[in-house]
């Protein structure tokens, strides 16, 4: 896990592919999915940053909810993606080589003298 | 700004949800998301969530504005005050054997009544209790002086007849209530299974009350009144 802090614009930037990213691995809650973005080198997300962004998720069809009790505490709310949501992923996720391999070109160019 | 504990913060957001109209079930939700999220994490809700409530309600963008349509589905409690006022009115005639005279004074109060309930519950909603309340108050007066003071007879009938047109004008709506709020989908079990559902008895408790209180307060009224010299 990289300890590196990004710049927030780039996050704002990716965070809801990343999400949609996780998500596709199944059933999946709030604080599994911030503790998986965190080990992936994303930084630490906050609840009040994750969840609203799941709920513009939901609210767009990309994702579905269902509560399941929880083991002691309060019950969770798992997400997971719809068919929308998969092709969405796929989608953005092939723009997004693209956009990087663009960028990564335009970037790796030699500065002029 | 104040750092608030746990239990601060999440009164306040329960105050910023009702302040943004969330229905019952995003109140749940959100309630039960930052409690597992602070629970898993380990985290404070100020930690998690910020430390203004009001701005992570903002960013979730729950709730909704009253619509002139949901505000008018309130208008199922004008019956019941209308009910109140018959009842009362109709013992008393009852009990000294005069008949019920539906005055223009009685028209006058429901229309009163109307607006008052219309403009009680759309200021209720958006989180401005207090004027509310002094909206209904002020209404409830208007009515009942309406109907005190505007004495133009229109009909007159048997007080009987009146007292059982009043205790109908209670019980429809009691009614329709009390089956909405049985067939209604329980909103908190899915999310809290430990949630309890209100049996039927205490759902049809909960709105028949008023009725009973009218009728036991109506015969009150109409036995002292007429213990009176």
């Amino acid at each position: 896990m990289t300890t590196e802090t990004w710049p927030s614009e780039w996050l704002r930037g990716v965070l809801e592919l990343c999400v949609l990213r996780l998500c596709a691995d199944g059933p999946t809650y709030g604080y599994a999915i911030a503790t998986r973005l965190a080990e992936a080198g994303l930084g630490e997300v906050k609840g009040g940053t994750l969840y609203p962004l799941l709920g513009r998720l939901e609210s767009a069809g990309l994702v579905e909810t269902r509560w399941r009790p929880g083991e002691q505490g309060p019950g969770r709310k798992y997400f997971s993606l719809t068919p929308l949501g998969l092709e969405t992923l796929r989608t953005r996720r092939a723009q997004w080589g693209a956009f990087t391999t663009t960028t990564t070109r335009l970037l790796s160019l030699e500065e002029a003298p | 700004m104040k750092h608030l504990t746990d239990e601060e913060w999440k009164t306040e957001l329960l105050l910023a949800l009702t302040g943004a109209n969330a229905s019952e079930r995003e109140v749940a939700e959100t309630l039960a998301e930052v409690e597992s999220f602070c629970a898993d994490s380990g985290q404070s809700t100020v930690e998690a969530f910020g430390e203004d409530p009001r701005a992570y309600v903002r960013r979730l963008g729950v709730g909704h504005r009253t619509s002139w349509r949901e505000a008018a589905e309130h208008a199922i409690h004008v019956p019941t005050l209308l009910g109140i006022f018959v009842v009362t009115d109709a013992a008393v005639r009852a009990a000294a054997g005069e008949p019920f005279t539906l005055r223009w004074g009685h028209l006058a109060a429901a229309a009163v009544l109307c607006v008052t309930t219309f403009a009680f519950f759309t200021l209720f909603v958006r989180g401005r209790a207090v004027l509310a309340w002094l909206v209904g108050a002020a209404g409830m007066t208007a009515a009942i002086l309406a109907a005190v003071q505007v004495t133009a007879p229109l009909a007159s009938f048997s007080a009987w007849f009146a007292l059982a047109g009043g205790i109908a004008l209670m019980v429809v709506p009691a009614t329709v209530n009390t089956v909405q709020a049985l067939r209604a989908e329980p909103v908190a079990q899915d999310i809290d299974p430990s949630a309890g559902r209100p049996g039927t008895w205490a759902v049809a408790a909960a709105h028949y009350g008023v009725v009973v209180v009218a009728l036991v307060g109506a015969t009150v009224l109409a036995l002292v009144l007429r213990g009176l010299p």
